[in-house]
This record gives C-alpha cells, structure tokens and sequence, in this order.
C-alpha cells in the first residue's frame, strides 16, 4: 500500500522534471517552433489512423456530387449496402472531378507524403551512413573511392536525377524511395565523414584502439553515437525536401500512380479545372505547403538547439541573453 | 586552380560514365524506346541494328570515344538522332539554352531581394523582425514551386487577366510578358534562401574577433556593420548565391512545363514522355554540364575573393 503511494507521488514529479528540462522549455517557450511541431504531430496521427479519421471513403465516387465547393453538403448513394441508400453527407473541403471528398483524400494522400519523406531519408541517411563511417575511418582508398562518388553524385541536381532512374526503373513507391536513396545518400555520407575524421584523432578513440578494440566496435560504440545529432539534423531537414520533390513528381506523372495518390497527383488531376474548381488545387497544395514549413521549422530549430554555441542563444531567456546575442556569440 | 579544374574534369568522366551505366545496365535502351508488348523479334532486330548485341566494354569505348569527339551523346553509332524532331539531339538541346539560361539569369536578379532582407534580419539577431524573416524566408521556401506556379495563373492570367497565361514569344523585347510569371514563380524560394544565406554569414562575421577590434578602436556601429562585417560576409554571400544560380538550372524544369516556356526541361519532359533516348541523355548531360561549369566558376571566383582559400594548400 505504502509502495502504491509512493509511485502515485512520484508520477507528477517526473512530469514536472521533463517539463523543466532546459530543452522541453525551450521548445515550448518558442511559439512558432510549437506549432509546427502541434502540426507535424497532427498530419502523422491522422496518417497513421487515416480510416478512423477520414470522414469518406476517399476512393467513393458520386458523380452528381462532383465539384462541390468547401463547406457543404449534398445526397450521396452508399452503394456498399444492398439496396443501395441514399444520405447526407457533408463535405468540408469539397469535392474533386469524380465527387470523391478532398478531406479524406488529403488525409490519405499524407500517408504517401510521410511515408515517402521520411522513408527516403531513413533509407538514404543509412546508406550515407555506412558509406562516410568507412570512408572516414579507413581512408585511403575506400575513401577516395567513396568520396569521388560523391562528387559525381553532387554534380547532378536532385529533380533530374529522380527523372531518369524513374524513366528506366519506370514510377512506383518502392522506385522513389530508391530515387531518393540514390539521390540523397551523398548528404549524410560527407558529414558522416567530417565528423568521423575528425573523431579518429580524439583521444578517446586512441584510448579504444590502444585497449584493443575492434574497428566494428569502435565504429560501432564510440563513434557512431557521436554522429546522431548532425545526421539526425540534416534528416529533419531533408524530409521537406523529399516531400517537396516526391509531389513534384507526382504532379508530372512520374510519381505515384493511380488509384494510390499523393498531394501531387490530387494537384495534377485537379489542374483542367483549376479555373472552375480552385479548392481541388488549392487545398493539396496548402497541405504541402504546410507541412514543408512545419518540418523546416522544427528541423532548424533542431539544429539550432543541437549546435552548442547557438543552443546557449536560444536557451538563455534574460534580456541581458538577447542583448548580448548581437555583441558576443 | 589547376587541381579544381581536374577535379571538373574527373566529374564530367564520372557523369558520362554514370549515364551511361544507368541506361544500360538498370534498363536495356531498345526496351525503353519500344512499347512495352513489342514483339521479341523487333527488339533484337534493333539491337542488331543499332549495335547493342556488342559488349558492354566495347560500347562505352565507342561512347566515351564519340563524346570526346566532337562530343556528341551516343549510346552507339546511328544512335545520335533524336526520335522524335530527326535531328542531332545534342544542337537540339543547345537551341534550348538559351532559354533556361533567361529564365534563370532573370529570376537569380530577382531573387538578389533577399541579400537586404537578410541582412535587416542579422542587426537584430532573434528580435522582432529576424523571428518574422526567419518565418517567412521558411515559408517561401517550403512552397511547391508547380503549386505557386498554378496559383500565380489563376490569379494573375485567368481572373485579372493581366499577362498571358503560357507561351513564349523569343527572347526580345516582344517576349517579356511571357516571362514575368515564370520568373515570379521561380524567385520566392531563392529570396528565402538568399536572405538566409545573407542572415547567417552576417551573424557568423558579427561573432568574430577583429569585430571587438574595430569596436575597441571606438568605430560607430554602423562603421563596423558596413566597413567590416558585411565587406567580409560578402564573400561567403556572394558565393553561396552563385551556388543558386546552378539550383534553378534544375528548378525550372517544372516551371517550364506549366507556362509552356521552351527551355531544356520541357525538352527533357517531352522526351521522357516520348521515350526518346538521345535526346534525354543530351539533356540530362547538357544541364548537370551546366551546373559543373557553374560550380566550377563559384569556386574559382570564391578563391579569387578570398585570398586565405587556396585550393593548392588543401591537405
């Protein structure tokens, strides 16, 4: 009984203690930062629990009902029960060319957006990786090896490179992650390797070697926790920009296909009626647009938070902080 | 100098070999130029015909020897034709150039708004009007470029009907309103970058040593702002917005294709669509050429810019 007390007490102090900790505070004490990371965590609930959530069928067509404007409400016919019947349904974001609802289509078009975002960045942040571990730490020929890859890589711009790999592995989800693996991995692998250089010389990873560690586990245990917070950055970063691009190339047709869609191909089938229907354009690209910003926001204040020298700026609240912020770092 | 010019050089080799292998050995050409229920019999007649019944090592001989050559992008001999236009893929994708070439110079200047709006954010770091920057410069740059692009049409050509919708009408004077929309659409995210860019160098300067220096020496603060600080995050600026100019060599792929402007991505587009291979790998090499050849020109301006960056003294 008197145990059953004790963690009942101790419950609200340790939600006390995570909301002091200085970088709870801080993300808190930021308001822009809050809300897009509010917004962040609303798209990815309502991704993964997107039939709950979904207030239609997104792939239900009912012609009589095509291209109603947002906010309203018209007779539908459920033609999953026999007989069939007819019922109000309400519309808030409108309906699309086939009269299927834009809301629950946004809501599982972002299951694509997500998933292709941050499944690109987990794929290529992994291969980037291995790769800048070994060139960085074996040097020599693997790294020249690795790191003239890179440049190659470097030289050609994301959008084209997407293009031609889906122009001969032909579009599908599974070939846009390996487009973005192919495309991005070389980010992560050069700071990997910065950082891997420049740790190889501290005494700590001397210390190992001298012990007899084996290159794995030094890899493994000493250097590659190091690397999580600039990797984990630029990856924070990176998933508007894979979102960005992964719509690009729906809107183009190299993307997702049919009948899976994303907010690019609800753009590119909403674009003929663009001047009689504008919400069927408008509304996927505020929902791009919204999470890019949302993801930005957070991925930079991440890095700001995760660089020390700035992390003192945005921590420090006094006046006396903010002042000296112009005249000393 | 002479070693970032190899460096150029190895690249280039890389690319054409990068190229080369995506098409042959990810996909088989012929399979790519025909529909996909041709017959057997078409298929190895055209490999026999345009020589890709030969060994992969023999090919990419006789490709890099063409490219080399006169530099013309063949997979194989006969194969420099474009299917679509019957003419040399390769004076196809330079009459397109110039094009994109416009449309990016144009919005580059444009987007040199950024350079100010950056700098008026860096006086006052996490003040009022750097969180607003910081905000909006996010803003501009997580928009959808196609999705601005469409919006800017709605508005500007379909409703106000101010300016054309697409089209182009030469590079004279004659075609200017054709190009005022796609230029907008392209400008906002380099606005936002550039003034970040700006943002960060200038703060990066303030935090420096000779900066205490200058204002040791009894230098007002805006001596010290404009004859120091920004006289040296000039530098970095200034490079750093040449690294832009190569980045809308890529963006205004889809910009091209909404307002039908007819640069080099709606080349690359078309092709794409019709499958047609040589034009494809010309333009393909043609525009990350082009970003080389920029990145190139940044790098040895930056070292000219900057005497204490030496590409010679590099480990």
């Amino acid at each position: 009984m008197a145990e059953k007390t004790a963690s009942i007490q101790q419950q609200p102090n340790r939600v006390v203690a995570f909301w002091r900790l200085p970088l709870v505070q801080a993300f808190f004490s930021e308001p822009v930062t809050l809300v897009s990371g509010i917004f962040i965590t609303l798209v990815l609930l309502s991704a993964i629990f997107a039939p709950m959530i979904a207030p239609h069928n997104p792939t239900d067509r009912q012609l009589p009902l095509r291209h109603l404007p947002p906010i309203s409400s018209g007779v539908a016919t459920d033609r999953s029960v026999r007989p069939e019947i007819q019922e109000k349904r309400f519309y808030l974001l409108g309906t699309d060319h086939l009269g299927r609802d834009v809301l629950s289509r946004l809501i599982y078009g972002g299951r694509i957006s997500i998933a292709v975002g941050t499944l690109g960045v987990l794929v290529s942040g992994c291969i980037g990786l291995v790769l800048g571990l070994l060139a960085g730490y074996y040097r020599g020929l693997v790294d020249d090896v690795i790191m003239r890859t890179v440049d190659v890589f470097m030289a050609v711009p994301l959008l084209l490179l997407a293009l031609m790999v889906i122009f001969i592995l032909g579009p599908s989800f599974q070939n846009i992650i390996i487009v973005f693996a192919v495309a991005r991995w070389m980010l992560y692998c050069r700071v990997t390797r910065g950082v891997v250089m420049s740790l190889r010389k501290q005494a700590f990873v001397e210390a190992a070697q001298t012990i007899g560690c084996s290159d794995r586990r030094i890899l493994l245990r000493h250097i590659l926790p190091n690397l999580i917070t600039p990797v984990m950055t630029i990856a924070a970063l990176d998933v508007p920009r894979l979102i960005l691009t992964e719509s690009t190339l729906s809107f183009l047709g190299f993307g997702i296909q049919p009948p899976e869609s994303s907010w690019g191909t609800m753009l590119a089938n909403g674009r003929p009626y663009i001047t009689s229907a504008w919400w069927v354009v408008v509304m996927p690209g505020v929902a791009i647009f919204l999470t890019a910003l949302s993801f930005n926001l957070c991925g930079v204040w991440l890095r700001a938070v995760s660089d020390p020298l700035q992390r003192w700026r945005w921590l420090a609240q006094t006046a006396e902080a903010k002042e000296a912020g112009v005249r000393t770092p | 100098m002479i070693r970032r010019v190899a460096h150029s050089i190895f690249v280039v080799i890389g690319l054409m070999a990068l190229l080369f292998f995506a098409i042959n050995i990810l996909g088989d050409p012929i399979r790519l130029l025909v529909d996909e229920d041709a017959p057997e019999e078409t298929i190895r007649a055209l490999h026999q015909k345009y020589g890709f019944d030969r060994p992969l090592y023999v090919r990419f001989g006789d490709y890099l020897a063409s490219l080399l050559s006169g530099c013309t992008l063949r997979c194989s001999p006969d194969f420099d034709k474009s299917i679509v236009y019957k003419k040399d893929a390769r004076s196809l994708v330079l009459e397109r150039l110039p094009n994109t070439a416009a449309l990016a110079l144009a919005a580059w200047t444009l987007a040199m708004v950024g350079v100010p709006i950056g700098i008026v954010a860096a006086r006052r770091p996490r003040g009022v009007v750097d969180r607003f920057v910081n905000v909006l410069t996010f803003a501009v740059v997580s928009i959808p470029e196609f999705w601005l692009a469409l919006m800017l049409l709605l508005v500007v050509a379909v409703k106000l009907e101010l300016l054309p919708t697409s089209g182009f009408s030469g590079l004279g004077p004659g075609g200017w309103q054709y190009m005022v929309l796609p230029t907008i659409t392209l400008a906002p995210r380099v606005i936002g970058r550039n003034a970040q860019i700006t943002r960060a160098s200038v703060i990066d300067e303030i935090s420096k040593g000779y900066v205490d220096t200058a204002r040791a020496k009894g230098l007002s603060e805006n001596a010290v702002f404009y004859g120091h600080v920004l006289k040296n995050a000039s530098i970095s600026i200034v490079t750093l917005m040449g690294d832009e100019l190569a980045s809308f060599m890529n963006g205004a792929t889809v910009v091209e294709i909404i307002f039908a402007w007819p640069g080099m991505g709606l080349l690359l587009i078309n092709a794409i669509n019709a499958r047609d291979l040589p034009v494809i790998t010309a333009s393909v090499f043609v525009i990350a050429l082009m970003v080389m050849v920029i990145n190139l020109m940044v790098d040895l301006i930056y070292t000219w810019l900057d005497p204490r960056i030496s590409y010679e003294s590099q480990e």
